[in-house]
């Protein structure tokens, strides 16, 4: 089995009182696309620069490609590329002049930089726009070169921090599609985001942070592959042959049942069958036959990332 | 290099830095030329009661005008030497300061450069252009001075030993000093305009030696010059090492970005 490409035991950072992060445990695999989730203030972004060498961890060991991000942290930031929430370009430089600028910090070639240059901003799609100055580019357009600006170097590990935060649809949907062109390129990347959408979409597996009670920091609530996440969590469509709200308390009283609304004749119910428990299934049917309801028909539903997200914030929060 | 070269294309199209910084020697240096230009055309009575306030009597036998323009131009040095210390000043706030207003710190902070070479490029950045200017000033300024001084010489009085002395080690020490400290001031607050506010504040008791010494109450002679460059050079090496030590990542990242 190759080496973990990013692995971390009981990280944890602090800022003055306030823990931002603590007990962090992760692995990613070298070539996997992996979600950070969690919502504002979970510590996503402490645990991305901890990772980029940026920060120093209070607690814990971390290593990123290889190399300790304490001890190596300048061997980590040469092997990692940082997507930043803002694309933090100079808006008086052009966008090739961001690019060759970042090409010779990190030391490429001039040569090598200029047909790294030329490739990335074709793929892109922002040739045409090379000699344009950053600060007169679409948002969209200066997150794409930002994009460009963390794949330079030709980093063995990607962070994205936010990468559509603050763009519209459209411009969010080309850069979506930059990095589900990226995640096929074999890299390990980390995407950090609370579009859950987005982590769908592109991401393999996921951890999820949530922030801790008062200054205890954002903690680790679960870190599995989507499908795993997924697992045990389901939800039915109920239709019935009256109305649905005065049952919904009969569904709700099901062990495993973490909601159950009404909708006119419909009731939609959300489960969780905890520890590899049999489907609630035919005990949500019994419980509302018993409280009186005619069940026309069940259809199950599809669970979205978002319930199983949701349930294990909600869960966890609650423990 | 990188740093340095990206800093000063910055620079270079920064219409409102490029007018700040040749505001300064645009000001400064006709003031002084046309007063040469006065002391050569004066009588040789006002030029004794202005010598009578500069050092209660004049040099027997000596022109007083000669006399008189010896020490204008005298008092000049520490005139002009505001330049190299307070240009550096602009850019350096700019640059630094800047960064973290304009969002661009975070790519650069997670780069594999080193504190030491992010505030060495960033102040090599300030203090190259700012030195190109002391001494493309100089230069203009030492032609004004030894055309409107022709006339009473008869050959060129710049450069002497003392301007040149301040033009070659103490201009590029104050630049360096001007930056240092506006690099320190930088990596603390996260404006640029507070950040050049506080940093220009280093102008001010120079600049109170300077008006002593024009009033008269001063003689600054060679060794105040030679002390002058030792007290800088002894406050850049300083305050360039606390300056790397204080340009923490950790810092900045927690507290500006």
């Amino acid at each position: 089995m190759p080496p973990a490409a990013i692995a971390a035991r009981g990280l944890g950072k602090r800022f003055g009182a306030k823990r931002a992060v603590s007990g962090l445990d992760l692995e990613v695999a070298p070539g996997e696309v992996f979600g950070l989730l969690g919502p504002n203030g979970a510590g996503k972004t402490t645990t991305l620069r901890m990772l980029a060498g940026m920060l120093r961890p209070d607690e814990g060991t971390a290593s990123v490609a290889g190399f300790d991000v304490v001890a190596g942290s300048r061997e980590v930031r040469t092997r990692v590329g940082l997507l930043t929430e803002q694309p933090g370009l100079y808006d008086r430089l052009t966008a090739e002049e961001n690019l060759a600028f970042f090409a010779q910090l990190y030391g490429v070639p001039r040569a090598e930089g200029e047909r790294r240059i030329r490739r990335l901003l074709g793929l892109l799609g922002l040739w045409d726009s090379r000699d344009s100055r950053a600060g007169g580019l679409s948002k969209g357009m200066r997150q794409k070169v930002a994009i460009a600006r963390a794949l330079i170097h030709e980093p063995d590990v990607i962070f994205l921090d936010e990468p559509t935060s603050g763009l519209d649809p459209e411009a969010a949907r080309t850069v979506r599609e930059s990095i589900a062109e990226l995640a096929q390129s074999g890299r390990t990347l980390v995407l950090c985001t609370h579009n859950l959408y987005e982590a769908e979409r592109l991401c393999r597996s996921l951890a999820v942070l949530r922030p801790g009670p008062g200054n205890e920091g954002g903690r680790l609530v679960a870190a599995a592959d989507l499908e795993r996440l997924r697992q045990g969590r389901g939800g039915v469509a109920i239709a019935l042959a009256g109305e649905a709200a005065p049952l919904a308390a009969a569904a709700r009283a099901v062990a495993g049942v973490t909601s159950a609304e009404a909708d006119g004749r419909r009731l939609e119910v959300s489960f969780a069958a905890a520890g590899g428990a049999p489907s609630p299934v035919p005990e949500i049917v019994a419980a509302l036959v018993a409280a009186g309801a005619r069940v026309e028909f069940v259809v199950p539903r599809a669970v979205a990332l978002e319930d199983a997200y949701l349930a294990l914030v909600a869960e966890r929060g609650a423990a | 290099m990188a740093l340095l070269r990206k800093d000063l294309r910055e620079i270079g199209r920064s219409r409102g830095l490029l007018l700040s910084m040749s505001a300064l020697p645009l000001t400064m240096l006709p003031v002084p030329i046309f007063l040469v230009w006065m002391g050569v055309h004066a009588s040789k009575g006002d030029a004794v009661n202005l010598l009578a306030f500069y050092r209660g009597a004049a040099v027997a036998g000596a022109d007083p005008r000669r006399e008189v323009i010896g020490v204008m131009i005298r008092n000049c040095v520490g005139l002009f030497l505001v330049m190299p210390l307070f240009i550096p000043v602009l850019i350096a706030a700019q640059s630094v300061a800047g960064e973290k207003e304009r969002r661009t710190i975070e790519p650069l902070l997670a780069s594999p450069l080193s504190a030491a070479e992010i505030v060495l490029g960033k102040s090599l950045a300030a203090v190259v252009p700012a030195l190109g200017i002391t001494w493309t000033a100089f230069v203009l300024f030492a032609v004004g001075v030894d055309w409107a001084a022709r006339p009473l010489y008869g050959r060129p009085l710049l450069p002497d030993a003392a301007w040149s002395f301040a033009v070659l080690v103490l201009a590029p020490l104050l630049c360096f000093l001007g930056n240092t400290v506006t690099v320190l001031v930088s990596s603390r607050v996260g404006d640029s305009r507070l950040a050049q506010q506080l940093s220009a504040l280093l102008v001010v008791p120079f600049l109170a030696i300077v008006t002593v010494q024009f009033v008269g109450l001063l003689f600054a002679g060679p060794w105040f010059f030679v002390w002058l460059g030792l007290g800088a050079a002894v406050l850049d090496a300083a305050l360039f090492a606390l300056a790397v030590r204080l340009f923490d990542r950790q810092r900045i990242l927690s507290r500006w970005s």
